[in-house]
């Protein structure tokens, strides 16, 4: 292993170049909505198979890298999530942008990424094999409790109450089965219109939901400024010194760096699972960690939701490496493209790609943390353009980003009718924000729904048409317990606490 | 937005949601769906459907509550710069989009982007117009440099059929 360590760091060091192209067209890439690195890396597949094997791969793994915090941007910014795994650094990123502090809420969002960028690179280079164990660990049962686990936290953050919450949440899930099923192939909810044979198209929801809802919302007070009348940027806030404040805020939350960066990695190594289950898993966990004090700050401006977003979706990358590399299984699209290249040039691929191709494996694992130093300083000077989006009419940005939010609805399948759903589901988020009915939790059933009816359909399958899969392991037991616990944890928490009180003053 | 404080603008999600998760009950009794399908369809439409009731059984005993907007007021943005006339700006900004998706095919997106533009910015009442015509001319250009010519995107070129690649 050392040896081929050193010849790694040896090929990387000649082909560092290639680095920060891909994180810079990463960066464009996720920050543009409807374009995700998956699509973008299909793309530019010609491209990756005509380079050298050790090129493509760095190209590859640098833009994925790139995507995931250039992601943050639009997010931040606009409200409008370059990618799925985007939309949870907008529960608080939007917030912090309408405060004035949107320089030093990007600071957060590129030093969490630079984080989770080292905390992925160096999990997927000591732990591979242990990780990817413990990955494949998660069957088809406990990857749905998973994600239900993570519907219930966001419900129970509600503003409109847990029914509310719970009932957006399952609405997003059924509406996510319109399209074909994807285990038997017969087609539900689709009122006979062909573009929605395949699926409801999910880029389109997301931008609707979120975007183009927050759109209406601003059009309907007819507001000049994001700013509040009278409120201006400190100057702390502003420019490289916001940025910078933003970044050393960072490191004040070094728990949530860690948990997002573990959840990233562990999650990221699960085959299909991805960065949005991450971010949302990692989100609901720092909500549950958090001090009582803090909890209502969610979704308003916490930095901590902030930094297990962004933490989290740069750690994944370090996390979908490990299955592509020690067993040879693409844990997301991205790492589909890059199994294709490998394949490609004839490199074995499987638990020994260490020991014939160990020199291009290390190479693009040593990357990542040349990827995080890049990701650093072409954030940084992005930033520093991006945040003045802040000081301009309101009335001149709603055409800008109404045309942003079309394009995202179209950019994914090039059909117009997924603008036009576009349109609607904001229409819809902007009744449901009337209602307090949570948006969120809509968009985290929709983004997870395919994948939580096809680990469904496999748990159901291999259970042999009983649910028996999904309380018999010890796993899925645990992650019951949890679930239950968040439901049933806070009140008797509360309980326990003013009988400790009651008693003490009793004292 | 008079509608919307009104009873049936509280209705209007959970009428939809419950439209919709009929729809899906319904539909698996007339097509060959896998057992699998129907277990799942039934495990995520009832308690949705029952939740809903319980929402709505909560919003019609406390109309005035219901109607706030909860997420506005939850990021601070209770504002008192509100400008009167949002429901018309909303509709208005609404149709003209659904205008432009229907017109895309037709028209192509150099000239519907323009347009749209300049439309939108009417609706939201501002009525600087060199502005508008400069803000027009430049987003149909970012349209047209990344989307078109960067990302390699299929927009509709309309009757401008000499841009056809």
């Amino acid at each position: 292993m050392p040896d081929a360590l050193f010849e790694g760091f040896q090929l990387f060091l000649s082909n560092i170049w290639i680095v920060p192209l891909g994180v810079l067209i990463g960066m464009f890439v996720g920050g543009m909505p409807g374009l995700t690195s998956s699509g973008t890396l299909a793309m530019l597949l010609p491209v990756l198979l005509v380079l050298k094997p050790e090129l493509g791969l760095l190209l590859g793994v640098s833009i994925y890298a790139g995507a995931e915090m250039g992601n943050s941007f639009p997010s931040v910014m606009l409200n409008i999530p370059g990618t799925a795994g985007g939309a949870v650094t907008a529960f608080d990123g939007f917030p912090l942008m309408k405060q004035g502090k949107a320089a030093w809420a990007l600071g957060i969002c590129i030093m969490a990424s630079v984080v989770g960028s080292l905390i992925g690179g160096l999990a997927s280079l000591g732990l591979s094999p242990q990780i990817a164990v413990v990955a494949l660990a998660f069957g088809p049962a406990e990857i749905c409790i998973v994600i239900l686990f993570g519907l219930a936290v966001i419900a129970q953050l509600s503003a409109g109450g847990l029914a509310k919450g719970l009932f957006a949440g399952l609405f997003g899930l059924l509406l996510a089965t319109t399209g074909t099923d994807p285990t038997f192939g017969t087609q539900r909810g689709t009122f006979g219109v062909v573009f929605l044979f395949d699926k409801l198209p999910v880029i389109a929801v997301l931008v609707g939901l979120l975007g183009f809802s927050e759109v209406l919302v601003y059009v309907e007070k007819g507001l000049t400024r994001l700013l509040k009348p009278g409120a201006e940027i400190p100057s702390h806030q502003i420019g490289l010194a916001g940025i910078f404040s933003g970044m050393k805020e960072t490191f004040k939350y070094p728990w949530e760096l860690l948990r997002g960066g573990a959840i990233g990695v562990g999650i990221g190594a699960m085959p299909g699972a991805g960065a949005s289950v991450a971010t949302f898993v990692a989100y609901q966990q720092a909500v549950a960690f958090a001090k009582p004090e803090r909890k209502p700050l969610f979704g308003k401006g916490a930095p901590e939701g902030l930094i297990a977003a962004d933490v989290t979706n740069n750690a994944v990358v370090g996390g979908a490496l490990v299955p592509l590399l020690t067993l040879g299984i693409p844990g997301s699209g991205s790492m589909a493209v890059l199994l294709v290249v490998m394949t490609y040039h004839g490199m074995y691929v499987g638990p020994r790609l260490f020991h014939f191709s160990g020199e291009i494996a290390y190479a693009v694992l040593i990357s990542q943390f040349f990827a995080a130093g890049c990701i650093l300083i072409i954030g940084t000077v992005l930033a520093f353009f991006a945040y003045r989006v802040a000081l301009f009419n309101l009335k001149m940005m709603v055409p800008i980003i109404t045309v942003f939010c079309l394009m995202g609805g179209f950019a994914r399948n090039n059909f117009p009718f997924d603008m036009g759903v576009m349109v609607v589901f904001g229409c819809l988020g902007f009744i449901m924000k009337r209602f307090q009915y949570p948006v969120v939790a809509m968009l985290l059933g929709v983004i997870l729904g395919r994948l939580f009816e096809r680990e469904f359909m496999r748990a159901w399958r291999i259970g042999l048409d009983s649910p028996d899969l999904f309380f018999t392991s010890a796993i899925a037991q645990i992650l019951w317990a949890l679930f239950i616990f968040t439901f049933v944890g806070p009140p008797i928490i509360r309980y326990v606490r003013r009988k400790l009180k009651s008693r003490s003053a009793a004292e | 937005m008079q509608f919307l404080k009104t009873t049936w603008g509280i209705l209007l999600v959970p009428v939809l949601a419950l439209a919709y998760g009929a729809h899906a009950l319904w539909e698996l009794t007339t097509g060959p769906f896998h057992n699998a399908t129907i277990i799942y369809t039934y495990v995520i439409a009832i308690p949705m459907l029952i939740l809903g009731a319980i929402a709505v059984a909560g919003d019609l005993r406390n109309p005035a509550k219901a109607s706030e907007p909860a997420e506005a007021a939850a990021s601070g943005d209770d504002r008192e710069d509100v400008v009167k006339g949002g429901g018309r700006r909303v509709a208005l900004v609404v149709l003209i989009s659904l205008a432009l998706i229907s017109v895309l095919s037709w028209v192509g997106y150099l000239i519907a982007f323009f347009l749209f533009v300049l439309a939108v910015l009417w609706a939201v009442e501002l009525r600087n117009w060199v502005a508008g015509v400069v803000i027009a001319v430049i987003m149909t250009a970012v349209v047209h440099f990344i989307f078109v010519l960067v990302l390699g995107q299929d927009l509709p070129v309309g009757i401008l059929t000499f841009m056809a690649r």
